[in-house]
């Protein structure tokens, strides 16, 4: 049960590029130096080096509306935008544990990446992520045990 | 005679574009920045961020200016002149209004993607009816063969299709420094050639009046670029040689002398429809320069190579209409 565009969709409706309800994110990265196949690209942890993410995997980002997109963007890649990068990300993880709690199937999720989670926790603004990182990397490991019992 | 027109309409051309540079570069980064730079957001993003775009301005001056003038030294401006003037502008008019709103207003939404089609096809139709009014040819020609399809009223949107399908496909060229410049060089000095050799001399004088004005912006956007063209450059170049073949009846061989835009602009629709059926990226990124980027050749190679492509398209779109 991955995250799609059309979850996006409805936290952000500023929208460019392609618009494809079903396309599957399998990663959110808040780096654009992890590979990150299929994901959506946050620029949270740094400036935001669009064409690294996209060459490590990236299909789609989420871009702060007061920031200027890169002119190298291509017109039919897939950009959401909010006013803040932070909050947009809390509300992806809300919005994500909510759609695995009611989900059958939980083997296929998404997978949250960040280069350095321990300054997340170190930070009282991402600190709510780091907490929300760590319940949904659990809720995944539990999905993959209870297969294997 | 002819001959040095055509020398001084690259010439002014060049140096109109040159000189309006040092003008409105500076202007063109006030515009962008406002009175200062913005204060939030990491020093390496404002870097990144800081080369102006709508410099196509430049160019749009450069070959208003030089049109009227060079052609007005030859005879006197003709439907043709004018039928170029309408499309160049008001595709530059679309590209502006959608940069303007991104950079002047800070808004990365633009204008939508439906706004500028709408946009593009009322100015398509307004050239059918003058080109029909006129009674120009509605035959296209098949190249190395004698096939003629005469399309009729059909051709509105022959001329829709290629006005807007090759204006966005140079769009989409636009992502390296000089890139645009350089294969558009190429590619209007090329047409530059056929319409010469058709004897339509207002449109190679055009032809060359838009190969003087970007050689000129070149100057300023080779890596690392100092301007960006922007949408008002790209949408405006791309729909001027689509009307430069359907004037000169070569519309087929436009699609070979601008190879380079037509293959950009496949790798995107083949990425897509690729990611779409199965879920796989053909190339690292689309359009195919970014590729050639992502899997280590430097801007400048990458850059140098799609010139080089782009000359061997045009030579072999003056062959083929010329020679065989």
């Amino acid at each position: 049960m991955y995250l799609t565009y059309g979850d996006l969709a409805k936290l952000f409706p500023n929208t460019t590029g392609i618009k494809d309800n079903e396309l599957q994110f399998h990663t959110v990265a808040a780096s654009s130096s992890i590979v990150q196949p299929k994901g959506i690209y946050l620029p949270i942890e740094e400036s935001g080096d669009l064409k690294e993410a996209i060459g490590n995997g990236a299909v789609a980002a989420l871009w702060n509306e007061k920031d200027e997109v890169p002119t190298y963007t291509p017109n039919q890649f897939p950009v959401f935008y909010t006013n803040d990068l932070t909050k947009g990300l809390k509300d992806i993880m809300e919005l994500y544990i909510e759609k695995i709690s009611k989900a059958e199937e939980k083997i296929s999720t998404t997978n949250f990446l960040f280069s350095d989670e321990k300054s997340l926790k170190e930070n009282e603004a991402t600190y709510d992520i780091a907490v929300m990182a760590e319940n949904l990397y659990e809720a995944s490991e539990n999905a993959k045990r209870e297969r294997r019992g | 005679m002819m001959e040095q027109v055509i020398f001084f309409t690259i010439l002014a051309g060049f140096l109109i574009t040159v000189l309006l540079s040092p003008i409105f570069i500076p202007f063109l980064r006030r515009l962008k920045f406002g009175q200062s730079i913005r204060e939030e957001g990491p020093k390496s993003h404002q870097k990144k961020t800081g080369t102006p775009t709508m410099g196509g301005i430049m160019i749009l001056l450069s070959i208003t200016v030089t049109t009227l003038l060079m052609t007005g030294k030859f005879s006197e401006p003709t439907v043709k002149t004018y039928l170029l003037l309408l499309v160049t502008l008001g595709f530059g008019l679309l590209g502006f209004l959608d940069d303007f709103i991104k950079v002047a207003l800070k808004r990365n939404l633009g204008l939508t993607s439906k706004q500028k089609l709408l946009g593009q096809i009322i100015i398509s139709v307004i050239f059918y009816f003058v080109f029909r009014q006129n009674e120009f040819s509605t035959e296209v020609h098949i190249p190395l063969t004698d096939l003629s399809f005469d399309l009729g009223w059909w051709y509105v949107f022959f001329i829709i299709f290629w006005l807007v399908g090759f204006s966005n496909a140079v769009n989409l060229t636009d992502g390296l420094d000089g890139l645009v410049s350089g294969t558009s060089a190429i590619a209007f000095g090329a047409f530059a050639v056929l319409a010469w050799n058709q004897s339509q001399f207002e449109v190679s004088i055009f032809s060359v009046a838009v190969v003087g004005a970007v050689l000129g912006f070149l100057v300023f956007n080779a890596h690392p670029a100092k301007v960006f063209m922007g949408d008002t450059g790209s949408l405006a170049l791309g729909g001027a040689i689509a009307t430069i073949a359907i004037l000169t009846k070569l519309e087929i061989i436009l699609i070979i002398i601008g190879g380079v835009f037509v293959i950009e602009t496949l790798s995107v629709i083949l990425q897509v429809a690729s990611f779409k059926t199965t879920g796989k990226r053909i190339f690292r990124m689309s359009p195919l320069h970014h590729h050639y980027e992502l899997v280590g050749w430097s801007e400048w190679r990458v850059v140098v190579t799609f010139w080089t492509v782009g000359l061997l398209f045009a030579i072999l779109g003056i062959y083929i209409e010329v020679w065989v």
